[in-house]
């Protein structure tokens, strides 16, 4: 027994060790986005003039409001595409299904540039695909779909499809199946993933930068051009801003897997 | 007589009849991630796989002849040397991960108790927001006129401010930083699927503890590992933003190339060799882990 | 010649399930065997038979969730091969019971009639009315979650009968449920089934729920139809080796006929032993491959208290020694060592029987004897 806590406390230190160095640049960024360094990188005072300043700041609201554009339409066909994906692959079986399944894990994977730039080349050589909001959003949603199958997949290995086989006795069109009985089982992966791909659509960087074109600044785009020049607290509330809609996004989760729980 | 022809005339027909249900099925509901997957990723692999073997002009502009220059330099000039330090580096990267991930995702699973999701959430939050801030905020911590020597100095453990950055171990830092829960997760997940009654047999059956560990914990979870292990692999490898932001200049990986190719120097021929070598390596090393038993082990930890 | 006719045509109408010839393969193994047969309206039929043999597979062809290979099913007279099981006239009841999780009782039970788009106040009419058949009142607001196994059963089975099918199928409807509730569960059965008058077809591997439950049973087994009857016929006198075993009846001698006499038949071990039985009807002598009797029709005894010489037409008469004696409660197993043959024969003696099994020690001789009114012949 004492073996045991004393393992527990030692991997328990570690854990909060590790946890602690995580966030120590969020926790910092969140602070010193409401300290009145003018570079944001130390503590000086409480203010909310930067908050203030990112109100006014138009380029900011124009990256802003693509950025959720982007994020939102992807998050909807991602989830779309994902549970369609994930109730053909669980259904069906076929040759090459192998095959399909670990070329969906592909855009999941691989390095961003590895995507970004292959995507660039295809957009402007191949397929003539208008740089901005087109190839921003095909892009996104080539590497979020994936997620939303993987996730949506692996709840349905947990099902008990007897209902669906149920249901079509009873006299239900696999149709009515799918949407009296199926979908409704199926809603809590689906959000998961809908409140995983918003924060990872939202925060992409590399696979934008490259298909995004002149002028189709996103958030994270903008932030990395800033940047350039040092960090400024006004990218600091960006940055808490970030964080904070990802933490919404996720305790919302928690709450709904707790909430199906009981 | 008659009667056994009809039967099997139909028996035929019925199992046309299924095979036209299953296609129909089939482009039903995967008609879309199939166009995805040939068009947005298949395509433009082909397509930088073509402009590899394509010259480029003095202007930077695209010559269509055929050349295998590009194709040779990432083999064997010096692009090949910066390939195999990008997998070294990267696999350095996933052993560390698997170090310090494996016993946190094992505290979490045996001795989180209640507070499970609270960790697997602290853990999640912040790899998935704002990669870029997050970075350069840890940049600044680790920089010289960071909060690290800042304090070191303070309490008078060194004279001078290290210089952490721009180093292959700041790189190496970063990458374990940025994906380190991508590595805790499946862990997590296969440990949490474990039969307890599994781990009870053993323990009856006169193992301790540590011998238990390494004889049934750890090879149950070997899926876990090698989930983990591509999810964190294979980005790593190609990587852009870390080197950047913690190597500058003195530390280039793959990533770094193919970016600098495609943007500063604006040679797509090059760059789209690199991108494709990259690419390439990786389906391998992706195709190989996937055929020793990776896929469910990933599938589960979503 | 139309009076037969007429007959016949009104036997046809009360047909209520065919099944014709029908063969369902799976890669490897012959599920379902060329089998053929009819249910009547308003009875309680079931398929019996172990783990394997093909008797849920069968099911789900009539229930329309498989498709067969060969061969016809038709229920109330129409033949049903090519609707998919949304539009066939039978409903299942699933042995995981299959609830919708995400709907209250009466949401569940209610499922099929609101694909028939029948309006809501008749809808909560008729389920309120199933409720009540089903012993649920109350409960129509609870969840699956909330309810027991038992209860969920019977909202399973009022979610099928509200829709009035032509045949009711169930899936060892009861295999789920510890063995009181098993008991409790088959007399409701029968009564609700007595109530409504729909036509059940039950599948199961208990032998002793598709005698108390069935007005006629199938036996089967590796996807062969072995025998159809009533329990009585299939208890008293079954026809083959394996459904004779099945049934309890695990005395079975190997034999031929040697001669008749008198309405009796006489058969020869190949130990050359002579048993005598009833001449079967319509069963050809060249066809019997030996005889079986149950274990609980054996009378035993000391062999010095067995009466000195007894005419082998009435009663057959053998020696032998207690192998092992096992008690059981109610009653006691005892394995008989017959003399000149290489087994053993069981005896199940009743509470009554008790002196007699007191002074039984093992090794000791014992004579076995029972009416040959009760030897079973089989075929194979």
């Amino acid at each position: 027994m004492k073996r045991r806590q004393i393992a527990s406390k030692v991997l328990g230190g570690l854990s909060a060790l590790i946890v602690v160095f995580l966030w120590a640049p969020v926790v910092l960024i969140i602070v010193f986005s409401f300290s009145s360094n003018k570079y944001g990188v130390a503590w000086e005072g409480f203010t909310l003039s930067w908050y203030a300043k990112l109100l006014q700041n138009t380029d900011v609201k124009d990256a802003l409001f693509r950025s959720l554009v982007v994020a939102g339409v992807t998050v909807v066909v991602s989830t779309l595409v994902g549970t369609m994906t994930a109730y053909g692959l669980y259904k069906l079986s076929f040759r090459g299904k192998q095959f399909l399944r670990t070329s969906i894990l592909l855009p999941l994977v691989f390095p961003s540039v590895v995507t970004g730039s292959a995507l660039l080349v295809f957009f402007t050589r191949l397929i003539h695909i208008p740089l901005g909001f087109p190839s921003i959003i095909i892009a996104h949603i080539v590497f979020c779909s994936p997620l939303a199958v993987f996730i949506i997949l692996g709840r349905m290995q947990r099902f008990d499809w007897s209902w669906e086989e149920a249901a079509m006795d009873l006299g239900a069109t696999p149709v009515r199946t799918f949407m009296r009985v199926t979908a409704p089982q199926l809603l809590p992966a689906i959000a998961a993933s809908a409140m995983l791909i918003f924060p990872w659509s939202f925060d992409d960087f590399v696979i934008t930068y490259f298909v995004a074109g002149v002028g189709s600044t996103t958030l994270p785009i903008y932030v990395f051009s800033q940047l350039r020049f040092g960090s400024t607290p006004v990218l600091n509330t960006i940055g808490t801003l970030f964080v904070t809609v990802t933490m919404l996004g996720l305790i919302l989760l928690g709450l709904l897997q707790k909430r199906e729980k009981r | 007589m008659m009667q056994t022809i009809d039967t099997e005339v139909s028996s035929q027909a019925s199992i046309r009849r299924e095979k036209r249900r299953l296609l129909l099925a089939m482009s039903a509901y995967l008609s879309p991630i199939i166009v995805i997957v040939f068009v947005f990723v298949f395509a433009p692999l082909g397509i930088i796989l073509f402009f590899s073997f394509l010259k480029t002009g003095p202007y930077g502009q695209i010559v269509y002849e055929f050349t295998v220059e590009n194709i040779k330099a990432v083999l064997v000039g010096a692009y090949g040397k910066i390939f195999l330090q990008s997998i070294y580096l990267a696999l350095q990267t996933n052993i560390l991960c698997i170090l310090i991930g494996y016993p946190i995702s094992y505290f979490i699973a045996r001795y989180g108790g209640r507070f499970k999701a609270l960790w697997v959430f602290l853990i999640i939050v912040p790899s998935w927001s704002s990669y870029l801030i997050r970075l350069y905020a840890l940049k600044t911590i680790v920089g010289t006129s960071g909060v690290i020597n800042d304090t070191l100095i303070n309490l008078g453990f060194i004279a001078e401010p290290l210089q952490i950055l721009y180093t292959p171990f700041a790189v190496m830092m970063g990458l374990v930083y940025a994906w380190l829960p991508f590595m805790i997760l499946p862990i997590y997940a296969s440990l949490e699927g474990l039969d307890p009654a599994v781990l009870e047999a053993a323990t009856d059956l006169g193992a301790p503890p540590v011998r238990r560990f390494f004889r049934v914990t750890l090879p149950l979870t070997r899926g876990g590992l090698l989930a983990g292990s591509i999810l964190v692999f294979i980005p790593t490898v190609g990587e852009w933003l870390v080197p950047h932001i913690f190597g500058g200049s003195k530390v280039i990986m793959a990533g770094t190339l193919v970016a600098q190719k495609f943007t500063v120097a604006g040679n797509i021929p090059q760059g789209s060799s690199l991108a494709f070598m990259l690419a390439a390596t990786l389906i391998l090393i992706l195709y190989l882990t996937i055929k020793f038993g990776g896929r469910e082990a990933l599938e589960r930890a979503l | 010649m139309k009076e037969s006719e007429t007959k016949k045509a009104a036997q046809k109408e009360s047909i209520c399930l065919e099944v014709r010839d029908v063969v369902k393969r799976f890669p490897g193994v012959t599920a379902v065997d060329h089998v053929s047969l009819q249910i009547e309206e308003g009875e309680i039929f079931s398929f019996l038979g172990p783990s394997g043999c093909g008797k849920s597979t069968l099911l789900r062809l009539v229930a329309g969730l498989e498709n067969q290979d060969q061969g016809d099913i038709f229920i109330a007279g129409k033949v049903v091969n090519d609707l998919p099981p949304y539009k066939r006239d039978c409903s299942t009841v699933f042995q995981s019971h299959a609830l919708f999780p995400h709907m209250s009782v009466e949401k569940n039970i209610g499922f099929g009639l609101v694909e028939r788009k029948i309006p809501k106040a008749e809808i909560r009419k008729r389920v309120m009315d199933k409720i009540n058949l089903v012993n649920l009142t109350g409960l129509e607001d609870r969840f699956p979650h909330q309810l027991s196994g038992g209860q969920m059963q019977r909202v399973a089975l009022a979610r099928s009968l509200v829709l009035e099918p032509s045949v009711l199928l169930l899936d060892e409807p009861l295999a789920a449920l510890d063995r009181k509730l098993r008991k409790e569960m088959q007399v409701e059965l029968r009564r609700i089934q007595r109530e409504v008058g729909t036509t059940f077809l039950n599948v199961t591997h208990d032998q002793k729920e598709a005698l108390s439950l069935s007005d006629r049973i199938a036996v089967m087994n590796a996807g062969v139809l072995l025998q159809i009857g009533t329990p009585n016929d299939i208890y008293e006198r079954p026809r083959t080796k394996f459904v004779a075993e099945f049934m309890g009846a695990t005395n079975i001698f190997d034999g031929r006929v040697a001669g008749t006499e008198d309405g009796m038949i006489e058969i020869k071990t190949p130990g050359g032993i002579r048993m005598f039985a009833c001449d079967p009807k319509g069963m050809a002598h060249q066809d019997i491959s030996g005889c079986s009797i149950h274990p609980e029709l054996v009378q035993l005894m000391p062999s010095k208290d067995a009466a000195p010489s007894i005419d082998p037409r009435t009663k057959t008469v053998m020696q032998g020694r207690v192998h092992e004696v096992i008690y059981l409660g109610d009653f006691s197993e005892i394995t008989v060592r017959l003399e000149g043959m290489d087994r053993l024969l069981t005896v199940f003696q009743t509470r009554t029987g008790e002196g007699v099994i007191r002074r039984l020690a093992k090794d000791e001789p014992v004579a076995v004897q029972w009416d040959c009114h009760h030897t079973n012949v089989l075929v194979e």
